[in-house]
């Protein structure tokens, strides 16, 4: 059922688009059951033509489901008082060219319902807090693409709202850039709103977002803390000891996933799992070899990530 | 308002559209040279004058109804500069009628500039002001309100070129209608005649719109028959707008 | 998609809107054209002259030529279905033929049209002489000419004047000559009217051309059979 304390809800919520003279009819969308908490950073992943910018006009009542509900805070996409609360940030964003930037967030505002003192108040401390406070009156065309993804956002924050969803919020955008968006994506959860952004750039999903959401061939992989989703693979634990005699170690039989590497004078062994490790672990204990660090190699998103587009395209897997 | 801000953001971008100056300084050119071409006689070239110059400024603003018009969500769907838009709290009512009242309001602009070239032509050809041409070109301005109706209404569902050849079509249609209802006669059937009436009425009937013999000859048509041609290209243009609302209402934004 | 259209409150106050415009419309239409049922707005007094309307036809007067003659059939198809009156057709072909001299049959079916169901006979006369100034190369015209004189207005002498114009030009019909002959031989008038009446009827596609064709060979005493024997 729709709660009011989800920011964005959807139940098997599906798409068919029509392609081609035969008009085929093809699911872009599977069932997907998603929910996103308030006050939230997630990421929404997955590799392109998933179907996550697809998603995300279905969120915003850009295109209307074929089967299953869709709601935001509490509401429909298409109701007005919604969409005053809400922000939206499109991939690759087009503005009118011949306008400039002041004067397209000033369009924004009226169409928001904005008198005019709130919007003065609000465009240039707003151009200022994505950083392209000094093109402010440049026309549009002019800009480059990282200051068309600046103003982009700006127009997305212009009404405070309490949630804001973006599509590819990073592309374009250098290092620094990424890294200035990010920032302020950190501070909009700080004031208390909701974040919802989709990206195939994996760092930034790691930094910033409390949950994740994994969407491959328009079915949702996995959602969940991206913490957690990695714990759950952990690919190996390695442990270095101190330097021993290698065939005092082979003696102890212990249940290794790999030979025992020599680096540095020490030794690195690799165990595939918690009960694995426990074993070792004592049996190392009870013959007094010293241990220097216990480390689970986590796999990274970005393993993770190739593995399962591998899986799902049914390709073997690649390396291990 | 935020129709209101829709409409001069549309306004002051079809201002920028090089089609659109190339279509008037055409007509104007046109306009002048009638006059041109007329001996210094008064009496029958005045007419010509004032007869060519309506046609004119009729035909160009047709063709910058259709060509503005068909543009019009199209553009803004193939820029995405819509999907910005639409996530503002609007309806995607408002946005076409915004949208529509923008090019009103380039067409009021068009057809006042042609039609002053046109008043001031025919005030040095005739010795006077002919105030009655004020009443054509409001008709063609009604007329030309419609033809934008009927844009719009096919770019908020179909793609430009599809758009262009059924409005251009219904233009012509709408020129002959009264012709074609004559073969209503010609069946006997009641159920094929009302069906004929029903698709008459249907299509627009420009003839309404139409007084040029009477005016240019010294005449006025009565007030009441103004009134009501006044009223069926409103009504009329009213219905086209609607219907496209519905349109675009509910379909998918790709 | 569509069938949840009208689904919320505004759609559904739109479609409500949409209804009772059209409805209005149609209303205000329909009485417009119960007003309109006089007026003609024919008048050939507002007919632009062809020589003012070339400079804008940027040469294309063939073109304009054709979209006058259609709407010149339009003019006569209405008329001919309400009230067989063509005031204004003279012009109306005047117009076409000086953007296009050549357009043959428009002073054919012009002439026709004038003469036979407009009672205009001078002024088919008119038309034809003027095509036959800018054709001197065609049979059709003088022929025309010949049949018309001889027929509608039993002006034998110059009836034989365009025969025999007709009788010298290329690929004209057999029957020319035969109709040359009599004439000059003062003979068989009769004869020679029939034949021009079923030549007539045979050779148009109009039905109510044929209907006068059958009419006078009728008050001639003759019959048609259906193959077009005598």
């Amino acid at each position: 059922m729709i709660v009011d304390t989800s920011a964005i809800f959807t139940q098997d919520l599906s798409k068919d688009f029509r392609f081609g003279f035969a008009m085929r009819k093809v699911r872009v969308l599977h069932g997907l059951s998603l929910e996103v908490k308030r006050g939230e950073i997630f990421g929404y992943l997955g590799p392109n033509g998933a179907g996550k910018t697809t998603t995300i006009k279905l969120l915003m009542g850009l295109i209307f489901p074929s089967s299953g509900e869709v709601s935001l805070l509490g509401g429909r996409a298409e109701d007005p008082q919604v969409k005053s609360r809400i922000g939206f940030l499109p991939e690759n964003p087009y503005f009118y060219d011949h306008l400039t930037g002041s004067e397209l967030l000033d369009y924004c505002g009226r169409l928001l319902g904005m008198d005019k003192a709130s919007r003065e108040a609000r465009i240039l401390p707003l151009l200022e807090e994505v950083g392209i406070r000094e093109a402010a009156h440049t026309p549009l065309r002019k800009y480059s693409k990282g200051m068309v993804q600046r103003i982009g956002l700006a127009q997305a924050l212009i009404n405070n709202p309490e949630l804001v969803i973006l599509d590819e919020p990073m592309s374009g955008l250098d290092p620094i850039g990424r890294k200035e968006i990010r920032d302020l994506i950190l501070s909009l959860k700080d004031l208390g709103k909701t974040v919802f952004f989709s990206t195939h750039i994996l760092p930034d999903v790691e930094m910033i977002c409390d949950r994740v959401g994994i969407l491959m061939k328009g079915r949702l992989q996995e959602v969940g803390v991206l913490e957690e989703m990695l714990e759950a693979r952990i690919r190996s634990i390695e442990i270095t000891i101190e330097e021993v005699d290698l065939q005092a170690l082979s003696r102890l039989d212990l249940p290794l996933s790999l030979p025992p590497l020599q680096r540095g004078g020490k030794i690195l062994l690799s165990v595939r799992d918690e009960g694995a490790l426990q074993h070792v672990l004592s049996g190392l204990i009870a013959e007094g070899v010293r241990i220097v660090s216990v480390v689970p190699q986590k796999e990274t998103l970005e393993e993770y990530f190739l593995k399962e587009v591998n899986l799902s395209s049914g390709r073997p897997l690649e390396g291990r | 308002m935020k129709v209101l801000a829709i409409s001069i953001n549309t306004f002051k971008e079809a201002v920028r559209d090089r089609i659109l100056y190339t279509l008037l300084i055409f007509a104007l050119f046109m306009i002048g040279s009638s006059a041109l071409l007329a001996s210094l006689s008064t009496g029958q070239d005045a007419k010509i004058i004032q007869d060519l110059g309506l046609s004119c400024i009729s035909i160009f603003g047709t063709l910058i109804a259709v060509f503005l018009g068909i543009g019009l969500v199209y553009k803004e769907i193939e820029k995405r500069t819509l999907y910005v838009l639409i996530s503002k709290p609007i309806h995607r009512a408002q946005f076409i009628l915004g949208k529509y009242l923008g090019l009103a309001l380039v067409l009021l602009t068009n057809v006042a500039i042609m039609g002053t070239g046109l008043l001031l032509l025919s005030r040095i050809y005739l010795g006077e002001w002919p105030w009655r041409l004020l009443v054509a070109l409001a008709f063609t301005l009604l007329e030309l309100l419609v033809i934008t109706g009927l844009a719009i209404l096919f770019s908020s569902f179909t793609t430009p070129t599809l758009s262009a050849i059924f409005t251009l079509s219904l233009f012509l249609i709408g020129h002959l209608s009264p012709d074609l209802r004559l073969f209503a006669g010609r069946f006997s059937r009641p159920a094929a005649r009302l069906l004929i009436e029903l698709f008459y009425y249907l299509l627009p009937n420009f003839r309404h719109f139409h007084f040029e013999s009477l005016i240019i000859n010294g005449f006025l048509p009565d007030g009441i028959v103004l009134f009501q041609s006044a009223c069926y290209g409103l009504l009329y243009g009213a219905a086209l707008l609607l219907l496209a609302m519905l349109a675009f209402a509910r379909r998918d934004l790709k | 998609m569509a069938k949840d259209l009208l689904k919320t409150k505004i759609d559904r106050g739109l479609g409500l809107l949409l209804l009772l415009s059209f409805l209005g419309s149609w209303l205000v239409a329909a009485d417009l054209d119960r007003r309109n049922q006089g007026r003609s707005g024919e008048e050939s007094s507002y007919l632009i002259p062809a020589e003012r309307l070339r400079p804008f036809l940027l040469g294309y007067d063939l073109l304009a030529a054709d979209f006058f003659w259609l709407e010149t059939v339009q003019y006569v198809g209405k008329h001919l279905l309400t009230d067989r009156e063509f005031p204004h057709l003279y012009p109306r072909l005047i117009r076409v033929i000086s953007l296009d001299p050549h357009f043959l049959e428009v002073y054919r079916m012009g002439a026709l049209f004038l003469a036979y169901s407009g009672g205009q006979v001078d002024a088919a006369i008119l038309l034809l002489k003027k095509g036959a100034a800018s054709n001197p190369e065609r049979w059709e015209i003088p022929h025309d000419l010949g049949i018309l004189y001889y027929l509608l207005k039993k002006d034998y002498p110059s009836a034989l004047y365009w025969l025999e114009r007709a009788n010298r030009l290329p690929s004209r019909p057999d029957y020319v000559s035969r109709f040359v002959a009599r004439l000059y031989a003062s003979t068989g008038l009769r004869e020679t009217a029939i034949e021009m009446w079923v030549r007539i009827h045979d050779q148009t596609d109009l039905d109510w051309v044929k209907a006068i064709a059958r009419r006078e060979l009728k008050k001639l005493g003759a019959y048609l059979l259906e193959e077009g024997g005598r």
